[in-house]
């Protein structure tokens, strides 16, 4: 079975740059891997001088873009769900269209320091069971702050609000959330193009409307990465989600394994193919369910 | 009365006594840091003083404020100071340090310095330029005829011009700063390849054993290679909000969701 997990915006971006480097400099290792420029970057030798033996070889990586902290994304993923209402049986399988665009905004602060602003939208339109479909706003604000003296550890803290409406109808709400999220996260570079990484967060729900399904969510994941070619990455990822809803003494835990296989056709566009598997256990029984989900995605993304 | 009087000096004896200790504590670092032993001698390395002629070096010799130490072609010393700080000296390189305290001079040629967080700010005079740093491990090159180079290679620092002292370049870890001797304004820093540096540098790797920081070099190469996003994983398919959507919905779904049965409930 095939899993997904992409990083969004810019993100994406720098772990794809990132692995390229890495398997650019795969092919000649020293003592410590060296950093290789990236696609957006350049080298300049450093002028030569008498102790040049005694400093060592001196290479400039030097950026030949300003830092951009704005990201612009279209994605339009198009997946077969095996369970479109979540039920635990008489389950009906549909295909969705989920298109979705983003704008976001991570200004540099200090070397270690983002603020991060951003917003989404994105449309789930079901193919047979037009009823289904619905649209998913978020607005949210945050910061982020990396420690490289701690493995790179990063901790976000992030403010978000979501809004869900029937159809495209932006304006018929169904539910709205303000929820505050905060995340750790530890990545662990096992070579040049593989990285795993482990992360726990909580998303606290502030206030809802409504308040029935309102809830707070904690969750633990593991993501792995490969980039196999300079153009072509597999991420995958699984994780472990509570759920405790505020009202009606209810518990969901889902497992959630997700894949993608992406080709990057451009610097600004990836093709992807698509999955994801969850199991969710309930103290209700009514709620449990299992869905698998198929199928691919095509990206957009601009940095500025 | 007497007892009286005991009583009320009490307190400020304590407070006096407490006081003295932080003074001296403050001031002993700055006493002893002015004292280096040499640690490590290649081939021609020198002892330079106004009181006596210039005498080869020797592992443990001591070298006080005032004697300058010079290295010949292809040679190269250590030395290190009382508050864990370590310099190390480059081929055809002259070093000196004087009465002030954590203030260095680099008469020509190259050193690399390493020196601990509670060691303070640092002062390093090098040629036309000068660098005040604190807890940091970099390397100064300086010049008359030629380029002269800072490099930090993890720490921050800020380094300015003799001649125009209020133009400042604030330096941090992976960053390079290359100007000619006749400078009047100092360039951008660039970043630099850590790695590649600590890989080859003979101030680096030319020496019996390794310098106290390089866990933190090392951990500069791994942040250079591997800086991380600032955003989160989302997963395209979103089952989190297809999720909270079934969960939410105002009315019931097209077909049947089960109604929930209260525990214990039967038909």
């Amino acid at each position: 079975m095939l899993f997904l997990l992409i990083p969004s915006g810019s993100v994406r971006g720098q772990i794809v740059q990132l692995n390229q480097i890495a398997l650019v400099q795969a092919q000649n290792q020293t003592l410590v891997p060296p950093t290789a420029p990236s696609a957006a970057t350049g080298v300049n030798e450093v002028p030569s001088s008498p102790n040049d033996a005694d400093l060592g070889e001196q290479q400039i990586l030097k950026r030949t873009e300003e830092y951009q902290p704005f990201t612009a994304s279209l994605s339009s993923p198009i997946f077969y769900t095996s369970n479109v209402a979540l039920t635990p049986n008489n389950e009906k399988s549909d295909v969705v269209i989920a298109p979705v665009a983003g704008l976001y905004c991570d200004p540099r602060i200090t070397k270690s320091l983002y603020l991060h602003f951003g917003a989404r939208e994105q449309i789930f339109y079901y193919g047979k069971y037009t009823g289904f479909d619905f649209g998913s706003l978020d607005a949210e604000a945050g910061l982020s702050y990396y420690l490289p003296q701690l493995h790179n550890l990063l901790l976000r803290a992030e403010y978000d609000f979501n809004r869900l409406t029937s159809g495209d109808q932006l304006g018929a709400e169904f539910f709205s959330n303000h929820t505050i999220i905060v995340d750790a996260e530890l990545p662990f570079q096992i070579n040049r193009a593989q990285r795993v990484t482990l992360g726990v967060d909580t998303n606290l729900s502030l206030g809802a409307d409504h308040q029935s399904p309102r809830r707070n969510d904690y969750e633990s994941y593991l993501a792995y990465s490969v980039f196999l070619t300079r153009a072509f990455s597999i991420d995958a990822a699984g994780r472990v989600v509570v759920r405790d809803y505020h009202q009606n003494d209810r518990t969901d835990v889902s497992e959630i394994l997700s894949a993608s296989a992406n080709y990057r056709l451009t610097n600004w566009c990836t093709l992807s193919a698509i999955s994801s598997f969850a199991h969710s256990d309930s103290n209700h029984d009514a709620f449990d369910y299992n869905v698998g989900n198929l199928g691919g995605a095509v990206s957009l993304a601009v940095k500025f | 009365m007497k007892a009286t009087l005991r009583k009320s000096i009490l307190p400020f004896a304590v407070l006096f006594a407490c006081a003295a200790a932080v003074g001296i504590g403050r001031l002993a670092p700055a006493a002893i840091q002015k004292r280096a032993h040499v640690t490590e001698v290649i081939r021609d390395v020198r002892l330079l003083s106004r009181q006596m002629a210039a005498r080869p070096a020797a592992v443990n010799d001591p070298v006080n404020e005032g004697t300058a130490v010079r290295t010949g072609n292809d040679s190269r010393a250590e030395l290190s100071f009382a508050d864990q700080t370590i310099t190390r000296l480059g081929a055809n390189t002259v070093f000196s340090f004087g009465a002030a305290a954590h203030t260095y001079d680099l008469g020509s040629g190259a050193i690399l310095m390493t020196a601990p967080r509670d060691a303070g700010t640092v002062k390093i005079s090098a040629g036309v330029a000068t660098c005040a740093v604190s807890g940091f491990t970099g390397i100064w090159e300086s010049h008359s005829k030629s380029w002269n180079k800072v490099l930090i290679l993890e720490g921050n620092g800020d380094v300015w011009l003799k001649k125009n002292p209020d133009d400042h370049r604030y330096m941090h870890s992976g960053q390079i700063l290359v100007f000619p001797p006749n400078a009047s304004v100092l360039p951008q820093p660039q970043e630099f390849d850590v790695s590649k540096m600590i890989n080859n540098g003979l101030l680096i790797t030319g020496f019996s054993h390794q310098l106290p920081s390089w866990p933190l070099l090392l951990a500069e190469c791994d942040r250079q290679r591997t800086a991380p996003g600032t955003t989160k994983l989302v997963d395209p398919t979103n089952p989190d909000t297809v999720d909270q959507s079934i969960n939410a919905r105002p009315m019931p779904t097209p077909f049947v969701r089960p109604t929930v049965i209260p525990t214990g409930g039967r038909f």
